[in-house]
């Protein structure tokens, strides 16, 4: 066996053979434990309607959308580590990239229930699609909600196919390292006849070059969709010309973060240390703080233009969030985002396998909460005085939640069973050529 | 693209590399090369070939977007005109966000249109796939498929010994 095809061999292995011992068991059935949560909190909401979750005048924004955002936020990193790289050409994008886009298509699949389980009537969703009907209506184009629907779409598609097209080759290895019928059907049917033909090398590059060109502007385009949701109308605290940059800064600090941690854990778990190597997860982690410093001025400046515009509403808002009933939210993010991420600075925290999941983690959850907060703290009080209230979640939501969290394991799971999980070939050209 | 030919294996990307160039030298015709990786002169040659792709990009960028644009129009003017605060039922700005979504949409559709015909997929049977040794071309093997019939594997012997070639197989249509 030469030495290039080892790397073959390993994914071959996680993909085909390896039975899962102890831990992948107990991860699936923590994935499935949390997946009957999601069945659960959907029927209740199918049965009762919306007035399970805690939203309540003047809050009718509550977790479900901070969710929706927070998971697309995630989305947006996967393709745009890849396509980004790859334009760049930074070859050790290669150890990183595949299961940073499965994580993109599983994270964008997740969020777009949300907007749906929140419509109140959530199967009539299609109604948002243009589409001939006998009622003669169609979507109103003013509003930032369709233009979401067609950025999220749009954005899901396109992901796919990046995904699925960069795989083509490292499928066809998987369709002739199969063992069994059923398994040379399913990859030979994934991998269409591929032949690693020069010709098909060729356009295979060319297509890998044009996709992701069009998928980083996408990236952009999409979050900055989400951020139009808020900033289109004139709730304070939302209606800011900063937040397209501050949402897409946001995603892709998430979307780093929840891709370091994969990284770290797939590395543990299938003893990948040779595919993602310690330099791959110091320059993640350098991403990582790059894009947090870019999140932390995105704050100050936040703070900023509520001041600059002198609008008495504007600054009533902001200064509610230093020292009103959700301050602690405002805070636990600026811990949770600006200050934690700053230990990145140091090079021996971020060879520190442990630090770097911790850190990560921290990102995750801090990136949550701050939409959370820029949710409740915007919408809890309002222009009258009479419009205030409070606003806390139900069991109903944080099952949600939780089932979501699930429903993303479940799918990385299966990605991880069935699917090459770290890009082979490139891997192998980046060894032919450092060699 | 004939499909016969001698189905030549090689353990390196470099062994296949120089017989290909000295197969060429002595008269044969080599039709195709199959690698695991993507064989290095896709380093040096144009980045975005064939043209096919880009075309197909730029084609379906266009159909996406001002398809989306016209629908839009369609809907908000005449098909379904409704009045929010006096807003026009022209509001072509606003339009221009779902428009640049299909655009890309559009555009990325062209693109994986144009591949699937480029790399002549999908394929699922092909006569090389009939060669066994064939499942290694994914994996650590490197294959030259030369226009040549098996009366004249003998004379080819002696030179691909001395280009390292592993072994030779022949590849027929399936007619």
């Amino acid at each position: 066996m030469s030495a290039q095809n080892v790397i073959a061999a390993r994914v071959a292995d996680i993909a085909q053979r390896t039975p899962w011992r102890t831990r992948g068991r107990v991860a699936v059935w923590i994935a499935g434990a949390l997946l009957a949560a999601l069945i659960v909190a959907v029927t209740m909401l199918l049965a009762k309607g919306t007035g399970i979750w805690g939203l309540d005048r003047p809050v009718m924004w509550g977790l479900a959308i901070a969710n929706y955002v927070w998971w697309i936020g995630m989305g947006m990193a996967g393709t745009f580590i890849s396509a980004a790289l790859l334009l760049l050409r930074q070859d050790w994008r290669a150890s990183v990239n595949r299961f940073a886009e499965a994580m993109t298509v599983f994270a964008v699949s997740v969020s777009g229930l949300f907007p749906i389980f929140h419509l109140g009537r959530p199967w009539f969703f299609y109604w948002v699609a243009p589409y001939p009907n006998a009622m003669g209506t169609w979507p109103q184009w003013r509003s930032s909600l369709t233009w979401d629907f067609f950025a999220i779409s749009a954005y899901l598609i396109v992901s796919i196919v990046y995904w699925y097209i960069g795989m083509l080759p490292d499928l066809a290895t998987l369709r002739d390292a199969a063992t069994t019928q059923r398994q040379r059907y399913f990859y030979g049917f994934l991998a269409l006849g591929w032949r690693g033909a020069s010709t098909q090398w060729r356009a295979h590059a060319s297509a890998a070059r044009l996709l992701a060109g069009l998928a980083v502007p996408l990236v952009f385009s999409v979050h900055t969709m989400v951020a139009l949701d808020f900033s289109q109308g004139i709730v304070a605290g939302w209606h800011s010309s900063l937040f397209g940059p501050f949402f897409v800064g946001g995603a892709l600090f998430s979307g780093f973060a929840m891709t370091l941690v994969l990284a770290i854990v797939l590395r543990r778990a299938f003893a990948l240390d040779r595919l993602i190597t310690d330099t791959d997860l110091d320059r993640l982690a350098k991403l990582l703080l790059a894009v947090g410093i870019f999140v932390a001025y995105c704050y100050a400046v936040e703070l900023l233009i509520p001041f600059y515009s002198g609008d008495a509403q504007e600054i009533a808002a902001t200064t509610a969030r230093f020292d009103g009933p959700f301050a602690w939210l405002y805070w636990l993010t600026l811990i949770c985002n600006v200050v934690v991420p700053q230990a990145l600075w140091s090079p021996t925290v971020r060879r520190n396998r442990g630090a770097l999941l911790v850190i990560g983690t921290t990102v995750v959850v801090g990136m949550w909460l701050e939409r959370f907060m820029l949710i409740v703290t915007s919408l809890y009080r309002s222009y009258l005085p009479s419009v205030e209230g409070r606003y806390w979640p139900t069991v109903w939501d944080w099952l949600l939640l939780i089932g979501s969290i699930g429903l993303f394991i479940a799918m990385f799971l299966l990605f991880v069973r069935l699917l090459p999980v770290v890009s082979v070939y490139e891997l192998r050209k980046r060894r032919e050529q450092t060699a | 693209m004939s499909e016969r030919g001698l189905l030549i294996e090689f353990d390196s990307a470099d062994a296949l590399q120089r017989a290909r160039d000295a197969l060429l030298e002595d008269g044969w015709m080599p039709l195709d090369a199959f690698t695991p990786t993507p064989p290095a002169e896709n380093e040096t040659a144009p980045a975005l070939y064939p043209r096919s792709l880009p075309i197909a990009a730029l084609f379906g960028g266009l159909v996406g977007g001002i398809g989306c644009f016209a629908m839009e129009c369609y809907a908000a003017m005449v098909g379904y005109p409704i009045n929010v605060a006096g807003r026009p039922d022209a509001s072509l700005i606003a339009f221009v966000p779902p428009a640049l979504e299909t655009t890309l949409l559009g555009a990325a559709m062209g693109v994986v249109i144009a591949f699937l015909f480029a790399a002549r997929l999908p394929r699922f049977h092909h006569p090389l796939f009939d060669v066994e040794d064939f499942a290694h071309a994914s994996d650590h093997r490197y294959f030259l498929l030369i226009d040549a019939h098996d009366g004249q594997r003998e004379r080819l012997h002696d030179r691909l010994r001395a280009l390292r070639a592993v072994s030779v197989h022949e590849v027929r249509d399936d007619a």
